[in-house]
């Protein structure tokens, strides 16, 4: 596993229970490379790893669950910008990813051409409003 | 090189292809219509891809700024709370709207009568009525006949499905006894005009890949083509020329490479939008005009009008598939559209129920709201959102000011060299208490249908969609630009035919009504064309 995808790992670890992924599992670096995103991420990581010496004198892949999140929140108050910037493309890679989409109830994927079904609507749900009667305004015509 | 025309249409959006298409059911008129966007390939729009939600921020996206396509012109919208969006290309707007489609109310014409506030139009409700039918049985609108917010309908195509969540909040309207009604929506609930029936593909604002809605790109213009009009894509008209008796000549445009060319015409209708309009004329200055074509009044690019949004989120705690269908059109409630003096401001609102959040920005939206966090709780939190929540949109009337403006900005030009526009726009005290009265009901909403709310803010920025009143049209030449016939004043051979020339806003979406007054500016030339095409 690559140091980015330990990292990614543990910001959006897997639930089995739910039945989702680990976001490790998704080809983030493929991502990156597809919208020219790789500085932005050894940026990220960088920061990721001052901050993880600075607090904890340790590898981030050696600390604990709870010390991974302390440092990748961390972060967020070192650069903000930065920051962001990762967790944005980072949840788009993954809410975008097929595997993740078809675990979710995200409706057909992509959605055309088979696009989705609703159910029927029953309209007596309107009654009561069709039986409260007109409330525009009649405007005598000129 | 110089052409000859009988007439010549300036963009291809909403009115554009609606007045091409009337237009051209005289088929002996010669008829082109230049624009300066390029043909969208529906195959390619967002919906066909599994990362649609990545497209729709990119070349997909509303806002010209993020989009910066060649056919895009710079937009300086820093003085404006609220940003334009809009879409240039082969169909205009239409492309990416959403879709709704409610006709303005009668009140709406008369609202210095009624109200003491803005200007009554010239014409009126019934006078417009054919043309709002004959419009919508050109662009298949879903709906409900005997709305009793609207005056009736003689026809819709089958309404929009609610879905889970759309009766969930349709439940929460009659706890409270407020009005609502499925959605006018320009979608093909069955087949219709050749088009195939909607599939619920859900990002209607990122391009119909089944073409069920109706952008004009499908609806009108594939008649108007076959009915011979011609259609110039990548040309730019950059100026409306006038001839020796200060009557409209034509138009000098740019083409995809650059080069200028002059087109004549005997007549010239201006459909670009509520700012690309005034963009043009104001740029189309001589020394009868030096102020901007048809700016006698100095009115040209003032009084816009956007309809400030309020949005307000909610949500359920049970599993709605809310996400599914299509995203702007489910139900909508004017309960509060009329004025009432038992609140602090005249006029109203009309509140939209949008579906839910797609699953991208659930999860982005809800990390920075805080409510989604990273780490082991994701998933969990993630899952008690998604699919989960719905939206209410508030759109409020705005009435017309004259501070609210475009203007002309040299220092910032598009690829033809033709400046760009700075839109200055403040909102009003009546426009706040109206978002705020419009929020306080969605939350109400929310509640009685027990929904927790979970943000709500205005104005909502990048919603700019509405570009109205910057050549209004009135009686007075001192007052307006054009007449009730759409005509600048002053020059009767030119038309401007898009929302431009709305006198006030109504709080409903304005493509509807855009149209139908197209359709009737067009009634009128036809009827006229021995005087006006000579």
């Amino acid at each position: 596993m690559t140091h980015l995808q330990v990292i990614i790992g543990a910001m959006l670890p897997g639930d089995p229970e739910l039945g989702m992924p680990c976001a490790s599992s998704i080809d983030f670096e493929a991502y990156l490379e597809r919208h020219d995103l790789v500085g932005v991420a050894n940026e990220f990581v960088r920061m990721l790893d001052k901050v993880c010496g600075d607090k904890f004198s340790l590898p981030f892949i050696d600390l604990a669950p709870e010390q991974k999140m302390q440092t990748i929140n961390a972060c967020k108050l070192v650069d903000v910008r930065v920051f962001s910037a990762l967790v944005s493309h980072l949840l788009r890679a993954y809410y975008t990813s097929p595997l993740v989409l078809s675990r979710i109830g995200a409706g057909s994927i992509p959605p055309f051409p088979q696009g989705n079904s609703l159910p029927h609507d029953d309209w007596s749900i309107l009654e009561p409003v069709y039986e409260r009667g007109r409330v525009y305004r009649e405007i005598p015509e000129d | 090189m110089r052409e000859s025309f009988d007439i010549v249409i300036v963009g291809s959006g909403a009115s554009g292809a609606a007045a091409a298409w009337r237009l051209s059911e005289d088929n002996t008129l010669r008829i082109i219509c230049l624009e300066q966007g390029g043909l969208s390939d529906s195959s390619q729009y967002p919906s066909t891809g599994v990362d649609w939600e990545l497209s729709r921020e990119q070349d997909y996206s509303s806002n010209p700024s993020v989009r910066r396509n060649l056919a895009d012109y710079p937009i300086d919208d820093s003085d404006s709370p609220i940003s334009i969006a809009n879409f240039n290309g082969f169909g205009g707007s239409t492309v990416l709207y959403s879709a709704h489609f409610p006709r303005m109310h009668p009140s709406d014409f008369k609202t210095h009568s009624l109200d003491g506030v803005g200007d009554d139009w010239p014409i009126n409700y019934t006078e417009l009525r054919p043309f709002f039918e004959l419009n919508e049985s050109m662009m298949g609108v879903a709906g409900l006949v005997g709305d009793p917010a609207n005056p009736e309908y003689s026809t819709l195509l089958p309404p929009v499905p609610l879905g889970k969540m759309g009766r969930a909040m349709a439940e929460g309207f009659n706890n409270l006894g407020w009005h609502w009604w499925p959605s006018y929506a320009a979608i093909n609930t069955r087949r219709h005009g050749n088009r195939g029936a909607c599939i619920n593909l859900g990002p209607c604002n990122t391009g119909c890949a089944q073409g069920a809605k109706g952008s004009v790109d499908q609806t009108y213009w594939p008649i108007a083509r076959r009915q011979g009009v011609e259609v110039r894509t990548q040309c730019r008209v950059l100026e409306v020329t006038l001839d020796r008796r200060g009557q409209a000549k034509g138009v000098i445009y740019a083409d995809a490479s650059g080069a200028h060319h002059e087109i004549h015409a005997s007549a010239v209708v201006v459909a670009c939008s509520g700012v690309g309009t005034p963009r043009l004329l104001l740029n189309s200055r001589s020394p009868a005009y030096p102020d901007g074509l048809g700016n006698q009044s100095g009115l040209l690019g003032r009084n816009l009008m956007l309809h400030p949004l309020a949005y307000v989120e909610g949500v359920f705690d049970r599993d709605l598939e809310s996400s599914l269908g299509p995203h702007g059109a489910c139900i909508l409630s004017q309960q509060f559209y009329e004025t009432s003096s038992d609140r602090d401001f005249v006029r109203g609102y009309t509140m939209q129920v949008l579906r839910g959040a797609p699953a991208f920005e659930t999860a982005n939206t809800g990390y920075f709201m805080r409510r989604i966090p990273l780490g082991p709780d994701h998933h969990r939190k993630f899952r008690q959102t998604f699919n989960k929540t719905a939206g209410i949109a508030v759109i409020s009337e705005d009435l017309p000011e004259l501070h609210n403006c475009i203007e002309l900005d040299d220092a910032n030009c598009d690829s033809s060299g033709m400046p760009g526009i700075k839109v200055h726009y403040k909102l009003s005290k009546n426009t706040r208490n109206i978002l705020k009265h419009g929020m306080n009901a969605s939350k109400q909403v929310f509640h009685a249908a027990g929904a927790t709310v979970t943000s709500s803010f205005a104005p909502v920025k990048y919603t700019g969609w509405h570009l109205m009143g910057t050549a209004r049209m009135g009686d007075d030449p001192c007052k307006s630009v054009v007449n009730r016939y759409c005509q600048v004043h002053r020059i009767p051979n030119l038309f401007i035919v898009d929302s431009s020339v709305f006198v006030t806003s109504g709080a409903v979406n304005p493509v509807a009504t855009a149209q139908a007054v197209t359709l009737w500016a067009c009634n009128f030339i036809l009827k006229n064309k021995n005087t006006l095409l000579s």
